[in-house]
């Protein structure tokens, strides 16, 4: 029994790692499978010789087995190779973008939250009267809206029509704003409807009745006993919102024009940019299962239950 | 304001529920009275409404509800109260026990802070306060070390220590009527009898009266003062304690005090636990004679026809049967559990 938990990390760490190595795995070869780089990189105009020489400096004439032992070598070596496109080194050019897409989503995921968890304690504890209606069809539409459409939407309205919010880039504070409103109306949609559906499942259950039973005022039945046991569910979603969040971030920087790594790795697969997108492909999955375990790890401050069993 | 001597006075209480299907009455007319430290036992099988009226006392049921009739408590009709008056009553003048222990409590809070927040939520009384107050009230329902048990989660703790604790926690603001729904069901048999014990020696102690809802008759036995006997949401018979098991008239309480484990009279080894026939009638369905007809073994024609009252067969034991004058009387039973 002393060995449970630790043999539990340990599985989680090995799961981790071959997950991160199946990733690694299949990027490299679908960017094989997607073309010629050196195609995009010189002009049309080259001579045949030339070719052969930029595909050796960048490796691309040995077989795809020997580049793919190449290049698991390298990686533990720490070495993550140089953009094809800029010679640079491929983690420079993605960390120098990091900065505007976190600018993005930290406060994109903070007012998802600040505004879904209430929307669904409200849908719930008002359930069937028309606050929840209302709420379910707003969430309702923010859910099922693509992304793109509702930036494009805001652009058209903000920009062009009104013309009091800019369209593209980054250069000042207004310019997150329609990016942020984008990307936290869909996640604060989803956030809300699953709050809802968790806190109407616990506001069913005995202890919820018992609860009442004591005399304790509203609040504390529907939140101290209600939400806080209706969060797990919601705890899970909001850590694997994180991970497709920074995935998403590409179709909403490409639509307002923002320099962030959801972009660059749109670009680097337009300019068959291999080492940078396979690099960007390595940390956003890398990201994606941090947050898995951080979620994980979550639980154990949640449920009393789980807590125990890790310790005996 | 109407006044009644009684602590707890129920008349002509009906609970009707709007479904899909149309509006369904669980409880009919029910009408019973509870004298402080006395303990009164509703007693049917699960389905009869019982559970149910001991919820709209509380006003615990679901907003669907309807009821009518009167609920006094102290005087006060209960039906006739708000939200806010209600949630002052619960838990410190009228609490309630419920069935399963296991999921009365809630599993990500501790014992402890389960019970700190009934008391300070009735009481202006410091957190220390209801802390000591509440390792008091966890060593008054017999739980060993119960500073310990004061940070214990729920799950921590065994099914009879999870009741002894629900228990405490309805009892910590010493409630003047305790509510106790099937609160041993769910336990074996010797926890059954301790949590039993408690009960009663609690009652007593802080003289509180007690509705103890159950289907048990060898509980029923040993704790209770007052029977009232329910079906298809219904009064069919209640009486004195001792009077429903000297002579109960209606076949459906005899059926129910034959059911019950007799020493006297072992079960044979390899035969079927005792039912009765049928099952109880689904309340969506109104019914013109007497609702328990169909499965009763005295039934004549007249029965499915005649839907009977409610009559005094003899000093304060009231019956529900047609046909209870003509009955053989029923023959002595020793009960135990």
């Amino acid at each position: 029994m002393r060995w449970e938990g630790p043999l539990l990390i340990l599985m989680r760490l090995l799961r981790a790692g071959l997950t991160l190595w199946i990733v690694i795995s299949a990027v490299f070869i679908l960017a094989r499978v997607g073309g010629d780089p050196v195609q995009y990189l010189l002009p049309p105009d080259i001579a045949g010789p030339e070719r052969e020489d930029l595909r050796r400096i960048l490796g691309l004439d040995r077989s795809i087995f020997v580049q793919y032992l190449i290049y698991l070598e390298n990686i533990a070596g720490g070495d993550f190779g140089r953009s094809f496109f800029s010679s640079r080194p491929v983690s420079d050019v993605f960390f120098e973008r990091l900065p505007a897409t976190i600018s993005l989503m930290a406060p994109s995921l903070l007012m998802a939250v600040v505004i879904g968890v209430p929307a669904g304690v409200l849908a719930a504890v008002y359930h069937n009267t028309v606050i929840d209606r209302v709420l379910m069809a707003l969430s309702f539409i923010g859910q099922s809206m693509p992304s793109f459409v509702l930036g494009i939407a805001l652009i058209l309205l903000f920009s062009l029509m009104l013309k009091i919010l800019p369209s593209s880039g980054d250069g000042s504070w207004q310019h997150y704003i329609m990016p942020i409103a984008t990307l936290s109306t869909i996640l604060a949609a989803s956030i809300a409807r699953l709050t809802r559906g968790s806190l109407l499942d616990v506001l069913n259950r005995p202890f919820i009745t018992f609860a009442r039973g004591k005399g304790l005022p509203r609040f504390s039945v529907n939140i101290t006993h209600g939400l806080r046991n209706a969060l797990l569910p919601v705890v899970t979603l909001i850590g694997m919102q994180i991970g497709a969040l920074i995935g998403g971030t590409a179709v909403i920087e490409t639509v307002f024009a923002w320099p962030g790594v959801g972009r660059l790795m749109v670009d680097s697969v337009i300019r068959g940019d291999y080492a940078l997108l396979q690099f960007g492909i390595l940390i956003l999955a890398g990201t994606v299962i941090i947050c898995n375990l951080l979620v994980d790890a979550s639980y154990l401050l949640l449920d009393p239950r789980l807590r125990s069993r890790g310790a005996a | 304001m109407m006044t009644s001597g009684h602590l707890l006075d129920i008349q002509n209480l009906r609970v009707q529920f709007t479904t899909r299907r149309g509006v369904v009455t669980a409880v009919h007319d029910m009408s019973f009275t509870l004298d402080p430290g006395e303990t009164l036992c509703l007693i049917g099988e699960s389905g009869s409404g019982k559970s149910v009226t001991g919820l709209a006392i509380t006003g615990l049921l679901p907003k669907e509800r309807v009821c009518s009739g009167s609920v006094l408590f102290n005087g006060r009709n209960l039906l006739d109260l708000g939200d806010r008056q209600m949630r002052r009553i619960r838990g410190k003048e009228i609490a309630m026990v419920f069935q399963d222990a296991m999921s009365a409590l809630d599993p990500v809070h501790t014992i402890g802070k389960q019970i700190v927040e009934t008391l300070m939520a009735h009481e202006d009384i410091t957190y220390r306060a209801a802390w000591d107050a509440s390792v008091e009230m966890l060593g008054l329902v017999g739980i060993p070390d119960p500073k310990q048990r004061m940070l214990s989660y729920p799950h921590e703790l065994s099914g009879g220590m999870k009741q002894r604790a629900v228990i405490a926690i309805a009892l910590i603001c010493r409630p003047r009527l305790l509510i106790a729904d099937e609160p041993t069901t769910a336990l074996d048999v010797t926890i059954q009898a301790q949590i039993i014990e408690l009960l009663r020696a609690l009652q007593s102690r802080l003289g509180m009266a007690l509705l103890f809802v159950t289907h048990d008759l060898g509980v029923v036995a040993e704790i209770a003062d007052k029977v009232v006997v329910v079906y298809g949401g219904r009064v069919v018979e209640a009486a004195k304690a001792a009077s429903i098991y000297e002579s109960p008239r209606m076949p459906y309480t005899r059926a129910l005090i034959d059911l019950a484990p007799h020493f006297d009279r072992p079960r044979p080894r390899g035969e079927r636990l005792p039912a009765i026939p049928g099952s109880v009638p689904d309340p969506s369905v109104q019914l013109s004679g007497c609702a328990f007809a169909p499965r009763c073994s005295e039934a004549e024609s007249r029965c499915t026809e005649i839907a009977p009252s409610l009559e005094e067969a003899s000093a304060r034991h009231l019956v529900r049967c047609l046909r209870w004058r003509d009955l053989a009387p029923f023959p002595r039973r020793e009960l135990g559990a």
